[in-house]
């Protein structure tokens, strides 16, 4: 310990208090700041939110004075323009959000946005992708697609999901892409984003019932039966003896709002074989119309499992 | 006595150097925990716009979630806690609730409340269920997607597995009757789950303290730093040891608990594991062990997800004396948890549970309160007998509790660059101030009643085993005294 | 025609979003930000309509429709909920709404219906 000298200690102590007096005033730094930049915020939007919200509801003749007004802005005004129309754009449609998009373009966010969606940093590009998603300005669509491919998935998500506002075939066929297994956007992100393309994305999602990609098929399957899409149902029972095991969960679970008869003998074999469908092909069969599983029911009250009976709304027998 | 004086001397200098390096250890271990979290939050912050939540929270995909609420005379609150659950922001879920023998009116209001008609459905059995069923029963039509068991009273984890066995959707979520959830509580935890289907089988959220802040209906309307200096320091643990340190096991694909208070799994794998242990005082760390071992013993490519966010509130103990009863009861867990799994160590297949978190949790958290008590021990006694000189007092000071002290205010610092809560200057002075009164006595007495819990795990275990659960369930009245398992061990 | 209207809403951008527009109509509004001063506001009673939004913090839209309707009071309520949320739907239905709007939502379409409710 003869290290452990008085002239150590000193320097050990003085070290520790200056670590110590750093991190204090990095706390005081940062909440000052943070409190300035909140009240610069708060006097800019006090300006500013009266004049958006204002050409919302704008009639024809008033807006072009009201857009005059938000190009006339200084830089730091338009930018809080900018951020108020982006933020209200996510609550409103028709004609409230077209005003909207128009003083957002006043405000010069489309350039923005553009010049955004080629940012290096990944950050940037998705608020691009979602930004183009909600403005839609033109060019959008094709910009979007190419975000649809960007390297990093947390960006392709992004923009996968602003496509589910697009119907046109390019559109789809990025989201059904995405649905396959390697895409590196999650399944559900891709297959609400075609759900939302609906029947436009309708006879692709036939298709994509047989896609070679598991995920294409999970994904098409789970949107099948919530689009109600002609001619799908026969599709989904081909499905039900898929090798993958989340394809037939996902198929058996549209079936439940697709009713199709000739289900009815795969869901039976399904329920009663008890694997990890079988209590889904129990609530599809019991979803039916009665007129076509009055016997299915029949024999999964005799032969099922508990957990199986439960799902198909059998009683327990000692009540029966 | 000059020899028994010699003695002493020898002995505090020969375990001054150990401790010494211990608390060097354990101090920089939390470090960089903490450090690896706020590389978490510095990746994902700026995500957080674009986590899909409303998609999610729109979409008829998303994954459905059964709640599963155990109750136990919970008559006062049970009405709005069922509808707060009801009313969680999310596409598809259904609520099971467990009325576990309550003494009074809880299951009357539920019936009332619900419009409630029995539910003659069959039974799954799939786990076995020690309370027996009364009845089941469900809102009249369907209409309200709630389910309630009403059973003979066993325990919470037995209530929840009598509802794991009978929820119907893929994940499950358990939640306690008295705790406050978040809005979007249900949308955080399930998003893992939906990002990634087929590997994340369970995920945990941040249990928050509500201490002082103002609850309006079962949800928090404000946010308010605690009043008591005792919860003031337990909000600055929970974010140090919980959040902190959750976030950086979950990266590390590490993490081995997950708060019971709102932990979501997938239903499949709980029910192939088991469920909850009814015999366990940690249930929460036993399940999380028990999937761990499950994924590596049948080397599945599976995660336990750790998602940084508020799901649930809860009560912090602002008694000492409840304070005592929770973190006795915690360490007896951790103790009995550990030693249950003591075959995964540094065992390679476990892969980093078994050769980094365990060790951890053996070392600086098993082992932490004797340190803790030995080092204090021998500065006290050592600067008494004049054994060590006051630079070693003083260096074994520093490393202990100054250094302590500078990683709880590290985990200030990230908080404050990145969720900052508590937003008033005069927050940020109390944060201060419980960071150093947290070294200043109450690390001392929680080390203690960590002893004794230790203790009782070590001599008790025979005779009061299968009857702690219950005793901690049925019998504590006090609203903090469940409280205290929201959260457990670091 | 002129008419008092109650919006209730957490989120500041949908509560002004609804009330510029009501307001350019010609009618009252009076806002309020939570479910639980919603409900004090709406059993003060004078209203002609109430836009209620459905997922708020504390008290819910349906809890202050319910509490507002077991008064017998039968002021016509618009509900606001989010855009998949059928059984929101359901259930404000079933408390006794009288319509809803779903978010994101048209002002003009929500000024249609409000103008509709007051016959």
């Amino acid at each position: 310990m003869s290290w452990l000298t008085d002239g150590v200690m000193q320097a050990v102590l003085l070290i520790t208090a200056g670590i110590t007096l750093g991190m204090l005033a990095s706390l005081v730094v940062q909440r000052t700041l943070r409190r300035r930049r909140a009240s610069v915020r708060a006097r800019l939007d006090e300006r500013i939110r009266p004049l958006v919200l204002a050409a919302t509801v704008a009639e024809d003749d008033e807006t072009d004075a009201l857009l005059a007004r938000v190009r006339a802005l200084g830089a730091d005004e338009r930018a809080h323009v900018r951020r108020t129309v982006f933020a209200m754009l996510r609550d409103v449609t028709g004609e409230a959000a077209d005003r909207l998009r128009a003083v957002g373009d006043a405000a010069g966010i489309v350039p923005r946005v553009l010049a955004l969606s080629e940012d290096r940093s990944p950050a940037l590009r998705a608020d691009a992708a979602e930004a183009l998603g909600l403005l839609q300005p033109p060019g959008a669509l094709a910009l979007l697609c190419r975000l649809a491919e960007d390297p990093v998935p947390a960006v392709r998500t992004v923009a996968i999901r602003a496509l589910g506002a697009y119907t046109e075939p390019e559109a789809v066929e990025r989201v059904i892409a995405a649905l396959a297994t390697d895409s590196g956007v999650p399944n559900n992100a891709a297959a609400s984003a075609l759900l939302q393309q609906g029947l436009a994305a309708g006879d692709r999602v036939r298709l994509a019932l047989e896609h070679p990609d598991a995920g294409v098929r999970r994904g098409a399957a789970r949107v099948a039966g919530l689009l109600q899409a002609p001619g799908v149902g026969e599709r989904l029972v081909g499905l039900l003896d898929d090798d993958d095991e989340s394809v037939r969960l996902a198929a058996i679970r549209s079936l439940e709002r697709l009713p199709v008869a000739a289900a009815v003998p795969v869901l039976l074999e399904a329920a009663l074989a008890d694997g990890r469908d079988g209590e889904a092909a129990a609530a599809t069969l019991a979803a039916m119309p009665p007129a076509w599983t009055t016997g299915a029911l029949a024999r999964i009250e005799a032969q099922g499992v508990p957990a199986v009976r439960r799902a198909a709304g059998i009683a327990r027998e000692a009540l029966a | 006595m000059s020899w028994l004086h010699d003695a002493v001397s020898t002995i505090i200098l020969a375990l001054s150097w150990p401790s010494a390096i211990y608390f060097l250890l354990s101090n920089t271990a939390m470090l960089v925990l903490v450090l690896l979290a706020s590389r978490h939050f510095v990746r994902h912050l700026r995500e957080s716009d674009h986590t899909g939540r409303e998609a999610m929270a729109a979409s008829p995909l998303s994954p459905g979630v059964s709640v599963l609420v155990p109750a136990y005379n919970e008559a006062a609150v049970i009405r709005t806690s069922v509808r707060s659950v009801l009313d969680l922001r999310y596409p598809d879920h259904e609520v099971i609730v467990v009325n576990d023998g309550s003494t009074d009116a809880t299951m009357q209001v539920l019936r009332e409340a619900f419009d409630l008609v029995p539910d003659d459905r069959d039974i799954p059995g799939r786990l076995p269920v020690r309370g027996e069923i009364v009845a089941v029963w469900r809102s009249r039509g369907g209409v309200v997607p709630l389910t309630v068991i009403d059973k003979q009273n066993s325990g919470r984890s037995d209530s929840v597995n009598a509802a794991l066995d009978l929820a119907s959707k893929d994940l499950v979520v358990m939640v306690d009757a008295d705790s406050i959830l978040e809005p979007d509580a249900l949308l955080s935890v399930s998003k893992p789950f939906a990002d990634d289907p087929d590997r994340v089988v369970a995920t945990g959220g941040a249990i928050r303290i509500v201490n002082n802040s103002r609850v309006l209906g079962g949800r928090i309307v404000e946010i308010r730093m605690p009043k008591q200096l005792i919860a003031r320091i337990q909000v600055v643990e929970y974010l140090r040891a919980f959040m902190l340190g959750r976030t950086a096991w979950s990266d590390l694909q590490a993490l081995v608990l997950i708060s019971g208070a709102f932990g979501m799994f997938r239903r499949d794998v709980l029910l192939e594991v088991g469920g909850l242990d009814p015999d366990s005082i940690g249930e929460d760390f036993e399940l999380v062990m028990r999937i761990q071992r499950w994924i590596r013993d049948g080397r599945r490519d599976k995660r336990v997800v750790y998602v940084p966010e508020p799901v649930s509130w809860t009560e912090a103990p602002s008694t000492l004396q409840v304070l005592a009863r929770q973190r006795r009861r915690w360490h007896r867990g951790l103790w009995e948890v550990l030693w249950k799994y003591r075959g995964m160590l540094l065992r390679p297949r476990y892969g980093r549970i078994g050769a980094v978190a365990l060790p951890y949790y053996w070392l600086f958290e098993l082992f932490a309160p004797l340190l803790e008590i030995l080092g204090l021990v021998l500065i006290v006694l050592g600067f008494a007998t004049g054994a060590l000189n006051t630079g070693m007092a003083v260096f074994l000071i520093v490393v202990s509790y100054g250094y302590g002290t500078l990683v709880t205010l590290t985990a200030v610092i990230v908080e404050e660059a990145s969720f900052h809560r508590y937003e008033r200057w005069r927050d940020l002075g109390a944060t201060l101030w419980a960071v150093l009164a947290e070294s200043l006595g109450y690390r001392q007495l929680t080390a203690v009643w960590r002893l004794q819990g230790w203790w009782a795990g070590l001599t008790g275990r025979t005779q009061v085993w299968g009857e702690m659960t219950r005793a901690g369930f049925a019998g504590t009245t006090d609203a903090s005294g469940r409280a205290g398992d929201a959260e457990g061990r670091g | 025609m002129s008419a008092r209207i109650l919006v209730v809403d957490d989120d500041r951008d949908i509560r002004d979003l609804v009330a510029i527009k009501l307001e350019s109509a010609g009618h009252e509004v009076v806002m309020q930000p939570d479910g639980s001063q919603g409900l004090e506001a709406a059993l003060a009673g004078g209203w002609s309509v109430i836009v209620l939004d459905v997922m708020m913090p504390g008290m819910s839209g349906i809890d202050v429709l319910r509490a507002v309707r077991e008064r017998g009071d039968r002021t016509p309520v618009i509900l606001l909920t989010a855009r998949g949320q059928e059984k929101d739907i359901e259930a404000g239905f079933a408390a006794g709404a009288d319509d809803y709007v779903t978010k994101p939502f048209s002002p003009r379409a929500l000024l249609a219906r409000v103008t509709a409710a007051l016959g």
